[in-house]
């Protein structure tokens, strides 16, 4: 065959087989998802367990959410300043944060803080107990391990995802009115008489939803990696790594097409 | 229930990993009641042949019953009763490290049976005091030694009063002592419950102590299979250089 033929077809291959791991991987998340969602609704039901990932997932969560979300509102307010300072409309600074915050920058960002705290641990420990044979320990004990890991962690970060969604959007508010109101000098009620005006309840659920999208994506993904981790310390460090880059990528790719959808 | 009686039935069971030919068809029976240790070198298939028993893996080819279930062919409605009289004791304990050492005793008994706490503690102790940690206390796993995790494993295993034990490498990584102290732990748990038992391990002094039936797995197949007398008698030059522990001057290579 001639050189250059036999380069184009390998070049074909390896694309081809990228684009079909690519797939695979697609459809193996998206059907761990399916699968943990209705192990929920199958008994036994186990409270314990799912109390116990709705606290990591979600209670241990609130500092650092809280955290990053007064210093996303204040900058926010901050950078706001300067631009709407050149057209002396310091009054649109509250609704601008506001908006960015409840469309946008609290889903994204909490589920990004959400992924590095408690996707990675999910991969992790779901990878060790993969290397370690505890998977296998459950499956010969008549207990579906998808039931029991997956589905608790999946069910709590969709529920958790809003909450800390909500906490982000408050505290980032209370960072913004600290900037705007007493080092900015807006008055309190031009800040809040204009939130009121223009922002609705329906940005704020649009972001909820979307909270809850990712809650369900970066569950799913975290443990996904972690259940078919391969080659011990080395195959879960790649597992966490791979589970939470390939979170973060995928986040802001449907964040976006979520987006389009809704406005 | 009849002494004699075929509980565990491979046939012909072939398994590749792409193109490794792992399992080339192998044949092998535990019956009722007996020991029998499966041998061979170490990365030739033994433990993956007990991950076909437990329905962790699907096999190639061939056929596997237990207690008379054709376990390829059934459903998961048939093969759960059966699940439920086995149990499995890991090569590392595999313990769950998210409760205490103790805890994992009763997880079996708390997911599977609707016993009250009371009595799910009870037969805890009771599990616990066969393996000798009755002391156990609270701690977790990582807070205990390897030999007594591997106990504890075997507690665990024995706590759902099982018909049929599988062990994977029981004694491997534990001083002389420890490990005749899990020989002597399942010789007097065998002797007092006589569950079934397949045990895969290389080390012979599991074999001499405790078998009533050897089988020799070696390149994917069964090169030995009969009682512990025979297999220490044997003039079979695989089984001899088996046993001398010699890595040239016989049949079998190192790979």
């Amino acid at each position: 065959m001639n050189p250059v033929v036999r380069r184009i077809l390998s070049t074909g291959n390896t694309v081809g087989e990228s684009v079909m791991l690519l797939l695979e991987r697609i459809g193996g998340i998206f059907l761990m998802m399916v699968r943990a969602i209705l192990f929920f609704f199958r008994p036994p039901f186990r409270a314990n367990v799912l109390f116990q990932q709705l606290e990591f997932i979600g209670v241990k969560s609130v500092f650092i959410v809280g955290l990053t979300g007064t210093f996303t509102g204040m900058v926010f307010a901050l950078q706001g300043s300067y631009a709407f300072r050149l057209f002396s409309a310091e009054y649109l600074i509250g609704p601008s944060v506001l908006l960015s915050l409840t469309r946008e920058l609290s889903p994204v960002l909490t589920a990004l803080m959400v992924t590095a705290r408690a996707g990675s641990a999910m991969s992790t420990e779901i990878g060790y107990m993969r290397e370690n044979e505890q998977i296998d320990a459950l499956a010969t004990m008549s207990i579906h391990p998808i039931q029991y890991l997956v589905t608790p962690r999946v069910v709590s970060s969709f529920v958790m995802m809003p909450l800390l969604t909500a906490l982000f959007t408050f505290f980032g508010t209370m960072g913004a009115y600290f900037v705007t109101v007493n080092l900015l000098g807006v008055t309190h009620n031009v800040f809040v008489r204009n939130i009121l005006q223009m922002v609705d309840l329906s940005d704020l659920y649009s972001g909820e939803l979307k909270a809850m999208v990712f809650g369900l994506m970066i569950s799913s993904i975290c443990c996904y990696y972690g259940y078919h981790s391969r080659g011990g310390a080395r195959g879960v460090g790649l597992a966490t790594t791979q589970a939470v880059v390939v979170s973060a990528v995928s986040l802001l790719v449907v964040d976006y097409f979520l987006t389009a959808l809704m406005y | 229930m009849m002494e004699n009686e075929e509980v565990i039935e491979v046939r012909n069971l072939r398994k590749s990993f792409g193109k490794v030919h792992v399992l080339r068809g192998i044949d092998l029976t535990v019956r009722r009641g007996e020991i029998c240790v499966l041998m061979g070198l170490s990365g030739t298939g033994k433990s993956v042949l007990l991950k076909h028993i437990l329905g962790l893996l699907t096999p190639d080819g061939g056929d596997l019953l237990i207690d008379g279930v054709d376990f390829l062919h059934a459903s998961r409605a048939e093969r759960e009763p059966v699940f439920q009289r086995m149990a499995m004791c890991f090569q590392n304990a595999a313990l769950f490290d998210s409760m205490s050492a103790r805890e994992n005793v009763a997880f079996p008994l708390r997911e599977n049976t609707k016993l009250p706490p009371d009595e799910i503690e009870k037969r805890v102790d009771h599990a616990l005091r066969i393996v000798g940690l009755s002391e156990l206390g609270n701690r977790s796993p990582s807070e205990i030694s390897g030999g007594m995790r591997k106990r504890v494993g075997l507690a665990r295993a024995l706590v759902i009063d099982p018909e049929i034990i599988l062990f994977d490498e029981p004694t491997t990584g534990l001083d002389p002592i420890l490990s005749d102290a899990i020989i002597q732990t399942i010789r007097k748990t065998h002797e007092e419950l006589k569950y079934t038992t397949l045990i895969v391990t290389h080390e012979l002094k599991v074999t001499f102590e405790l078998a009533d039936h050897v089988a020799l797995l070696l390149d994917g197949k069964i090169a030995f299979d009969g009682t512990s007398k025979e297999f220490s008698e044997s003039k079979d030059p695989a089984v001899v250089q088996f046993i001398a522990g010699r890595s040239e001057d016989g049949p079998i290579r190192v790979q």
